[in-house]
């Protein structure tokens, strides 16, 4: 069962969709993924590196990003934090190779909406790209301990990064291993309800990371005020 | 001071007095000066004025020589001549001293007396007197001065200077007799108590400071000495000689302080002998002043005393040029100076200088501000020193503190590599155990085959390396070997990533784990227990089409067990063997066998059951 079948029921899917990807193996699959998810192969643009990927977004503009962290020009966090200056509500997933909590924590404070796994089946990396499609977002246990860490106890750092409370009670479950459904029964919520919560959480982290950066670099005189 | 001596200078003092009262008055005043024509001494009978027994004498006189072992009274005749009487300005008479107690009348009328004219004596050997002579009667340009003068024989008794002539010039004479000997003694006294005081006051809040405690013994003693030059009655003391006594008790127990005050002062080293000797000498003096009837041996031990004194100021002297220090250069210098004013006083007194006073009086003073001035110089020195340690010091702590932050940095670096090495050395460890082993079967399966192996065969012998390689990943990178701290913590990754697998394949999978461990499981064996779910659930997900699924772990006594049922189609557990499902479960059953547990595997269409069971290690 290593295939799923079309979304039905979306309205439209967002596009074009640029894959950010070197190896031309993944970058394949990613499509095969993509086009049984329902994409046209017209929709789909890809970009071998981060000055392609430049190229191509100042050309024109994208509605979902999958952007791998090692590109051969540089690291992929740079250019999600540049996407995500560029347009606040454009989808971009992280393709994380063996890659640790770090690199994927790193990604989501630049402004990512979620990640794939690239080593998972097809199957995961499409409930992946299916969730982030409907407007959620791909989350881990490891990911959610690392956040209410992050967001949920640490003392706010402004009135944008403060996780509400049931924000933090999505959290806890997901913490708990609990999937997305049994968290919208326990919580008397949708699913996707539950999923847009999450996308929500990675945005209140992007906002703390870049309030936590502005003040940071006000206290070392970089910046004015 | 000897007999001879005390007359030597006295002589010269009268020489240089004459010399002074020739040069003043011109030739023709002199005619008028009025003048002691004659004086005259007689023992006292104790009957009034003696009528016979007169004997002529020179001013200052000491009658122990004429009439030596005469202990009482003398009287003496002084016949006053003043040929301007009535003319010349008013007369004055002065009476530098006398030793020790006495009266005085002006032809039959009383002039002055002292308290005390029989023992306990008054005390007038310092004391000069000065009197306006009343004018004379009638033509008569003579009168007679009588002295009266009360002493011991042992203590030059007798009458001192006398100085008559014009009343202003007489009150001069008193005012610098005064000034020398009272008002200078009171300066030098006071000035020595202050500074001991002051001394005294310091050694006693800081007992290390010992110079402090000498420099004010030597002022104490000094001042209790010296108070001899200001008494003007014995009391408290019974008798002269009791006086004397007490007085040659003070000089010697200042010899000794400042002896040892001048030697720690210079921080001499001199051989034990020395001091010890001294010392001795210094008791013996003691003793024979304290314990010895009689005035000899009083005046030897003070006479042995001044030897001392005298000794010492030289060795210092020699000391001090030797050692080539400023401080010691200072002292040599005042002292050559005390030496020098002595030999100076001694060459005025016996009239080879001229000079109208001298300046030993002085020198204690200059000593006392000497020594004190070379005391506050050290204090001084060495607080500087204590703020230079005080620096070096917190200097030195800033240091210690610097080398120890770099040194538990360096530690901590330390700490961090060698957990950094132990992560590494895990990751082996794990990359051996698992990884590894796998591999090596892999390649067994492959080689123990006839037949090429078909395509979903190879497929699941890497997913199952890829799963074992993401676990040895995950385990790394949480970087703690520590077991999950409850088995909720542990399900909870593999639980919402197969909730979530299984929600969109509508299989309803369901997890009964323990709300706690009562034997918390090693590490490893989480790991294993992980790993085994996850290729049971990963099995139930691609081949089973269950729709109901259930993971179980239970706590036994000594095992701990986990079950992975579902109600899918199932398999033949025999047919399974070289099949690529078995290939994962073949897998775990022999790394469960490893760590001496068991994997058991029933099957049959609508329900499929695997249980693991690893024993547990009472810790």
């Amino acid at each position: 069962m290593d295939t799923a079948p079309p979304l039905t029921g979306e309205p439209t899917l967002p596009s074009p969709v640029l894959i950010v990807e070197d190896d031309p193996l993944i970058r394949r699959r990613l499509e095969r993924i993509l086009r049984q998810v329902g994409y046209h192969p017209d929709m789909l643009c890809h970009a071998a590196s981060l000055a392609e990927a430049r190229q191509h977004q100042a050309a024109q503009s994208t509605a979902l990003a999958l952007v791998d962290l090692g590109l051969p020009d540089g690291n992929g966090t740079a250019l999600i934090a540049e996407l995500r200056a560029a347009d606040p509500t454009m989808g971009i997933l992280v393709i994380s190779a063996w890659s640790t909590e770090d690199a994927i924590m790193a990604a989501l404070r630049a402004g990512a909406t979620g990640y794939l796994l690239k080593e998972r089946d097809d199957l995961e990396v499409s409930l992946s790209i299916r969730s982030v499609l409907r407007g959620g977002a791909p989350i881990d246990p490891f990911i959610a301990r690392r956040l209410i860490g992050e967001l949920y106890r640490a003392p706010p750092v402004s009135e944008d990064a403060t996780l509400s409370a049931r924000e933090g009670e999505v959290l806890l479950l997901v913490a708990d291993g609990l999937s997305n459904r049994e968290i919208a029964e326990r919580l008397h919520i949708s699913r996707y309800t539950v999923e847009s919560h999450v996308k929500h959480i990675y945005r209140k982290l992007a906002v703390s990371s870049r309030v936590r950066a502005i003040s940071e670099a006000r206290s070392r005189g970089l910046l004015d005020g | 001071m000897t007999p001879a001596a005390t007359t030597r200078l006295y002589r010269a003092f009268f020489c240089t007095l004459a010399l002074s009262l020739m040069l003043q008055p011109g030739p023709a005043a002199a005619d008028c000066a009025p003048h002691i024509a004659s004086v005259m001494a007689a023992r006292d009978s104790g009957q009034g004025r003696p009528v016979d027994g007169w004997q002529p004498v020179t001013l200052p006189d000491d009658w122990s020589l004429r009439w030596p072992g005469h202990d009482g009274s003398v009287w003496y005749r002084l016949q006053l001549q003043r040929p301007c009487a009535g003319t010349a300005p008013a007369s004055a008479l002065v009476i530098h001293y006398l030793i020790m107690a006495g009266e005085v009348f002006i032809n039959d009328s009383l002039l002055w007396r002292d308290r005390h004219l029989t023992e306990p004596l008054s005390r007038s050997w310092n004391s000069p007197r000065y009197w306006v002579l009343p004018e004379t009667t009638g033509a008569k340009a003579e009168d007679i001065v009588w002295v009266r003068v009360a002493g011991v024989a042992a203590q030059t008794p007798g009458l001192g200077r006398v100085s008559v002539g014009h009343q202003d010039a007489m009150l001069a004479l008193y005012q610098r007799e005064l000034w020398r000997t009272r008002t200078l003694s009171v300066i030098n006294l006071t000035v020595s108590a202050v500074l001991g005081t002051l001394a005294l006051f310091v050694w006693l809040a800081f007992p290390a400071h010992r110079m402090f405690g000498y420099y004010a013994l030597t002022s104490i003693c000094w001042v209790l000495f010296g108070l001899n030059t200001l008494a003007t009655e014995a009391w408290p003391f019974p008798s002269t000689e009791a006086v004397a006594r007490a007085n040659h008790l003070a000089y010697i127990l200042f010899i000794a302080s400042f002896c040892v005050f001048t030697w720690r002062l210079l921080a001499l080293r001199h051989p034990d002998w020395l001091e010890k000797g001294l010392g001795m000498l210094g008791l013996a003096a003691l003793g024979m002043i304290l314990l010895v009837p009689g005035w000899g041996p009083l005046r030897l031990a003070g006479h042995l005393g001044t030897l001392i004194l005298l000794l010492n100021i030289l060795y210092v002297i020699g000391q001090a040029l030797r050692r080539r220090q400023p401080e010691d250069y200072v002292v040599a210098v005042t002292f050559l100076l005390l030496i020098t004013i002595a030999v100076r006083d001694l060459l005025v007194l016996a009239g080879m200088l001229k000079s109208d006073y001298v300046l030993t009086p002085y020198t204690c003073l200059l000593f006392m501000v000497m020594a004190a001035v070379l005391l506050g110089v050290r204090v001084a020195r060495s607080s500087r020193r204590i703020e230079r340690f005080n620096q070096e010091l917190s200097d030195a702590v800033d240091q210690a503190c610097t080398d120890l932050s770099r040194t538990l940095e360096k530690e901590h670096q330390l700490a961090i590599n060698n957990s950094r090495l132990q992560e590494r050395l895990q990751l082996a460890h794990d990359l051996h155990d698992g990884l590894g082993g796998q591999i090596v079967r892999s390649i067994m399966v492959i080689e123990q085959r006839d037949t090429p192996l078909q395509n979903d065969r190879f497929l699941s012998m890497l997913k199952l390396l890829r799963d074992d390689l993401r676990q040895v990943i995950d385990s790394g990178a949480s970087a703690t070997a520590a077991a999950p701290a409850t088995p909720a913590e542990w399900a909870a990754p593999l639980r919402y990533r197969f909730a979530n697998l299984c929600d969109a394949l509508g299989i309803n999978l369901a997890w009964q784990v323990p709300e706690t461990w009562q034997t918390p499981p090693s590490a490893l064996q989480c790991l294993l227990l992980a790993r085994l779910a996850e290729e049971a659930l990963t099995n139930v997900v691609k081949h089973s089409q269950a729709h109901q699924a259930r993971v179980t772990l239970q706590q036994h006594e000594h095992a701990l067990v986990l079950r992975v049922e579902d109600d899918g189609i199932g398999f033949d557990v025999e047919a399974l063997q070289g099949a690529s499902l078995g290939i994962g479960l073949d897998s775990m059953r022999a790394r469960a066998e490893r760590m001496g547990g068991t994997l058991t595997l029933h099957s049959c269409p609508g329900a499929t059951v695997l249980e693991a069971r690893l024993p547990l290690q009472d810790r």
